[in-house]
């Protein structure tokens, strides 16, 4: 077991599988080749970006070097210099020969979109979606070839070096044993190869495992975190026993966790499929807190039917991340193997580097612009992954299993001691209590005594509310004592009532939502939202007295025909029928404003009387 | 994404699912409305579509003749029928029923709300309209006619 005690023992004991789409055109690969093909620059605020060292100068060492250019200054990597168009023409025009000629789909190099998030999600969304596609014109973003050539750079990485490497971290922090693995990928293409939400240089994403240490030195897994765009907390873990994390067993029978890792995102999951992820616009964020209001009151508070979850997805732009795992696998016992690296506080790159680890787009929703390494964010400020990786998984009120017997008894203790101590005061405040009774019984009446007995009953009230308190806490601290010794008493480490408890909202692979002629309204999906934005110009130029009505009507036809597409037709006429009963009752009110007040008031008289006359009758 | 939907349930074996008192009260309204059309449909005076004075100040007195000033007579019978025939059913618990009558409902709000605006208004008829689509949104109401909104994500 001794070895076992060693970083990179430990690294290579879980370290997991990662299953990517077809078509993933990014992997892992190790930092110092990734360096050696990119130049590092300087952006001040308001000036030109400035070249600090250029391609093909850099090392781990240049990098680190200290630099100061004041407040407001990003270093950044650039992998991309302008790309060589005949090498990316080259580079393309080999992609596009290579799709068309698997046309049966067993290349593990090309990737076949499913049905698209456009026909999954809502009408509203589509157009948010689309008015978020048109803000990338406006918006700093990643130049258009700059994934295709990417790859190209990549390929010559790949001919430097061909490892696939992880950087891995070995923590001990409250009884747990935290082994973090790091990923870097030279290139995020989500935007520009699978339809996602942005393209980035670099990237970075981590998955964790969390093991208890038994007396005999050697670990037991217990849960595990697996990044995932910006979830944090509970959400992220699961139990090592949980059949949602598909494990390998390699020769020597220890398990790995298995990654599906999203296309060109390389977000991790626990599950094959594709996920519908949503971009919450912020500036939204105050229309959906009024609809969420107006729903949550709708459901819970009037109590009409509507979904217990109650928080608004209109303002979302929904996109499908795939994980589907048909593509490449590296990890133990794959045909390609992981090369470890350790990382820790004294790793020189990545704890004195605080720059973006590849292009900063100047992207003001930051979407675009490269990630900083594992040990800061953007801002330079340390993730919390990072500086407190069990409370990034919601681990932290957690002990490992193991100690849990021995904390829940010294807790009892802790409660027993309490409950004493309690019992005492409680003891000597009912008795102070009813010599102040008795005291107020001998004073009462005695007219030279008047003041001393009104202050005898005020310290009576006082401390009757305080023993009263007491003897709540008593009371309820009982209660929980037991209800301890009991867990003391049932508790087992592997108890499947406890495996997924603290999951809130856990990210499912998306359903093929039921669609009638599914291929009908996958087209009717895609466009749409472009021939609506088409008739509003008509309208505006031939028929602006229309214009209102028009746009009216073709709204309500789109809706129609796709709720019907989506078998939905009567949730939409029950929105329809409501939001014009709201409309009417408003009218109502606004007509008969005062007739309504006498009504309810005479009604309430009514009622009074009645419940009065049943009281006396009765 | 979450997927709103409703989704249609195993009918309930017959005599296993006691109808609550929103339903029958639901119903009740229902047929009151569909009666006052019937009653309207029959005393239609003119083939032409316009109404004798007594009506037409009875109109506004009575509830829900929201589309008597957009359709024919026989059009306004077939209503009130089948708006009979929807309160049968809604007593019942037949789920077509709820369908019928929120579609229903929601045609005769949106023809009332056109009527006001054209300064026609009908609002006992709307006042009506509104407390039926509030009857057939309680979650009680749709239980029982086994429609519900399954929150799917």
């Amino acid at each position: 077991m001794k070895e076992l005690q060693s970083p990179n023992a430990i690294l290579r004991r879980f370290e997991p599988v990662i299953r990517y789409t077809r078509g993933e055109r990014f992997f892992p690969v190790a930092v110092e080749t990734y360096i050696k093909h990119c130049s590092l620059w300087v952006q001040r605020p308001d000036e030109p970006a400035e070249l600090l060292v250029p391609q093909g100068e850099l090392t781990l060492e240049e990098l680190t070097r200290p630099r100061n250019h004041g407040f407001g200054a990003v270093y950044f990597l650039k992998l991309i210099e302008p790309p060589d168009l005949i090498e990316l023409a080259k580079y393309s025009l080999n992609k596009a020969v290579k799709t068309l000629s698997n046309q049966d789909g067993d290349d593990e190099d090309v990737f076949r979109p499913g049905r698209g998030r456009l026909a999954r999600v809502g009408y509203m969304s589509r157009l948010i979606d689309a008015l978020f596609s048109f803000s990338l014109l406006l918006r700093g973003r990643v130049p258009g070839d700059t994934a295709a050539a990417a790859a190209v750079e990549y390929q010559r990485m790949r001919e430097d070096d061909d490892r696939f490497c992880y950087y891995g971290r070995v923590v001990r922090e409250n009884g747990w044993v935290v082994v973090q693995y790091w990923f870097f990928y030279p290139f995020n293409n989500w935007r520009s190869g699978f339809f996602g939400v942005n393209d980035h240089e670099g990237d970075w994403e981590m998955v964790t495992v969390y093991c208890s240490e038994q007396e005999d030195g050697s670990l037991t897994p217990e849960w595990v975190a697996y990044s995932s765009h910006e979830y944090s907390g509970d959400d992220l873990r699961r139990r090592w026993d949980d059949p949602e994390v598909e494990k390998v067993v390699d020769e020597h029978g220890c398990e790995h966790p298995v990654i599906y890792a999203g296309a060109g995102s390389h977000a991790s999951y626990f599950s094959a499929g594709e996920y519908l992820t949503e971009l919450q616009l912020t500036f939204l964020s105050p229309v959906t807190r009024i609809l969420d209001g107006i729903r949550s009151f709708w459901v819970k508070k009037l109590g009409f039917a509507g979904p217990e979850d109650v928080r608004s997805h209109v303002f979302c732009v929904p996109f499908v991340d795939y994980a589907r795992g048909d593509g490449v696998s590296i990890g133990p016992g794959q045909s390609r193997e992981w090369t470890p690296q350790v990382v820790d506080t004294q790793t020189d790159w990545a704890v004195n580097y605080r720059g973006l680890w590849g292009l900063y787009a100047r992207d003001p929703v930051a979407g675009e612009n490269a990630p900083a390494g594992p040990v800061y964010r953007r801002d330079g400020s340390v993730r919390r992954s990072w500086y407190d990786p069990l409370g990034w998984a919601g681990l932290d009120k957690l002990p490992p299993s193991c100690e849990v017997p021995d904390l829940v008894s010294e807790r009892i203790s802790h409660m027993r001691t309490e409950l004493s101590s309690l019992e005492a005061e409680i003891r000597e405040k009912s008795v102070q209590l009813q010599h102040l009774g008795l005291e107020t019984a001998a004073l009462q009446g005695e007219f030279h005594l008047e003041s001393a007995y009104h202050a005898t009953v005020a310290e009576i009230n006082a401390l009757s509310s305080e023993l009263g308190e007491l003897r709540r806490r008593h009371s309820e601290t009982t209660a929980k004592l037991k209800t301890l010794e009991r867990y003391r008493e049932n508790y087992h480490p592997w108890d499947s009532a406890f495996m997924r408890s603290h999951i809130r909202h856990p990210h499912q692979p998306s359903s093929d939502v039921d669609l009638r002629l599914a291929w009908l309204a996958e087209i009717f999906a895609a466009v749409n939202v472009g021939l609506m934005m088409i008739a509003v110009v008509l309208l505006a130029v031939f028929a602006r007295q229309y214009l209102v009505v028009g746009l009216a009507a073709m709204v309500g036809l789109i809706l129609l025909v796709e709720a019907s597409f989506r078998r939905q037709l009567f949730r939409l006429i029950n929105s329809f029928a409501t939001g014009l009963a709201v409309v009417s009752a408003l009218i109502l009110i606004f007509e008969f404003f005062w007739e309504i007040v006498v009504a309810l008031v005479f009604a309430a008289a009514l009622y009074i009387t009645w419940e009065n006359i049943r009281e006396i009758r009765s | 994404m979450q997927v709103e939907r409703f989704e249609t349930q195993p009918a309930a074996e017959p005599g296993t699912y006691e109808r609550p008192r929103s339903v029958t009260v639901l119903a009740g309204l229902h047929l009151l409305q569909s009666l006052a059309l019937l009653v309207f449909g029959l005393f239609w005076m003119n083939d032409n579509g316009s109404w004798s004075e007594g009506l037409k100040t009875a109109e506004h007195m009575l509830p829900l003749v929201l589309f008597d000033n957009l359709i024919s007579r026989d059009l306004i019978l077939l209503l009130a029928g089948l708006g009979v025939l929807i309160a049968v059913a809604l007593i019942g618990l037949h789920p077509w029923a709820w369908r019928a009558a929120i579609t229903l409902q929601g045609l005769g709000l949106l023809a009332g709300i056109l009527a006001y605006v054209q300064d026609e208004p009908n609002y006992l008829g709307m006042l009506m309209g509104v407390l039926l689509v509030l009857y057939l949104n309680r979650r009680d109401v749709q239980e029982a006619f086994r429609v519900r909104k399954a929150a799917e994500r």
